[in-house]
């Protein structure tokens, strides 16, 4: 499943390809396995074609799907992506996060923990 | 009264009344939808307005039917304006019914979900059966064509044409409709059973498809001047079914539900 909500404050692209990258990491939908056209995507979710389109293309500009056109979009069996960008990106997101949980008023270890909790709900997809 | 005579004044009716028959077969439809969803439907104002310029015209197009010498080619006009005249009034009473019809449609919700599994049509009624009304139509046709080919001195073959083209109209039509019920927008809550609408849809086209060419084929080599009584009785069989099935198909975009649609941004 996918979840946007209009009330967000981002845009729409970003929300659906925060999803799928969400869904895609978590198992939900498995490597090589067919996703929604976009038709279909964007008529379940009443936005234009032309955003899940393009929150489809980023996604495959980021190694996670294969687009063909007129077959739809295929997730990867192994993602293309740079380990060490994203290690690096990760890094700076949650150097963010710890920031906001300890402005929050959250202690060390409430932080760890709420990692540790929000990781267990993703499969491992390390590459062998 | 003879039967050619009651078959001018049958067709004309059948002209003037299809305005007001395809409505009540969309409003019924609307109507069911919304009672699906908890909500329901008032006739509107405009159904009303239509009736009234129904039975208005119904009166000369049938005193026409009924005193113009048959079969009169002048019927093309009658029945034509016949139908012209109900069909604007008809026209807003669709467009009425289509605003009212909206709530039920469309969910407004800042919140959706979707699910991604990918839809096909294949996944609510197998290509097995899919093929039956393709199969049906090509061979009715090849053997529609392969019988008008041998000459026949008292044959009509306009009428019987219609109906055999009109099996590849509704095949078109209602696997158009499959499709968009299969892969067409869904909400997250939506507990209406697809399977159930796709295979009464193929039910449907398949008794459209039937019932079509079996017209076609049935009044090919009739006599009309001899069974012109069969003929008009067959014709109006073909006629009446074909209305149905034009008006099932027009009411397909007033079920099924979706979120209010996002302004492109």
């Amino acid at each position: 499943m996918i979840r946007i909500d209009l009330n967000d404050g981002r845009p729409l692209e970003d929300q659906i390809a925060a999803g799928l990258r969400h869904a895609i990491a978590q198992g939900g939908v498995g490597p090589g396995k067919d996703l929604p056209s976009v038709r279909q995507l964007a008529g379940d979710l009443g936005v234009h074609w032309n955003t899940v389109a393009r929150a489809y293309r980023r996604l495959a500009d980021e190694g996670l799907l294969t687009v063909r056109r007129g077959r739809g979009a295929v997730t990867r069996d192994q993602p293309r992506t740079n380990v060490r960008m994203t290690r690096a990106t990760l890094r700076d997101r949650l150097a963010e996060s710890v920031a906001a949980g300890l402005l929050g008023g959250l202690s060390r270890k409430d932080i760890a923990e709420t990692f540790k909790e929000a990781l267990a709900n993703f499969g491992d997809r390390t590459r062998s | 009264m003879t039967g050619s005579v009651l078959a001018q004044l049958a067709s004309a009716l059948l002209s003037v009344a299809t305005p007001l028959l395809v409505a009540a077969i969309v409003l019924r439809v609307a109507r069911a939808h919304a009672t699906s969803v908890g909500l329901g439907l008032a006739t509107p104002r405009s159904f009303r307005g239509l009736t009234r310029v129904t039975l208005l015209t119904a009166l000369p197009a049938g005193v026409a039917a009924a005193t113009l010498p048959a079969p009169s080619p002048w019927m093309f006009l009658v029945g034509g304006l016949g139908f012209a005249i109900p069909a604007v009034a008809g026209w807003r009473v669709l467009s009425d019914i289509d605003r009212a019809s909206l709530p039920a449609r469309e969910l407004s919700s800042s919140s959706r979900t979707a699910s991604l599994t990918p839809r096909h049509a294949h996944h609510y009624l197998p290509w097995t059966w899919r093929v039956l009304p393709y199969g049906l139509t090509l061979g009715g046709i090849i053997a529609f064509v392969m019988r008008a080919a041998t000459p026949l001195p008292h044959r009509q073959l306009l009428v019987p044409a219609v109906f055999a083209f009109a099996s590849t109209m509704f095949v078109l039509l209602y696997e158009t409709w499959i499709q968009q019920v299969a892969t067409g927008p869904a909400v997250s809550d939506d507990t209406h059973d697809r399977t159930r609408l796709v295979r009464r849809i193929f039910f449907a086209e398949t008794a459209l498809v039937i019932t079509s060419l079996g017209v076609a084929h049935a009044v090919l080599d009739l006599n009309w001047t001899t069974n012109d009584a069969l003929a008009a009785g067959l014709c109006l069989v073909g006629g009446a079914a074909g209305i149905a099935g034009c008006a099932l198909a027009l009411a397909s975009g007033l079920i099924g539900r979706r979120y209010q649609p996002v302004p492109r941004t």
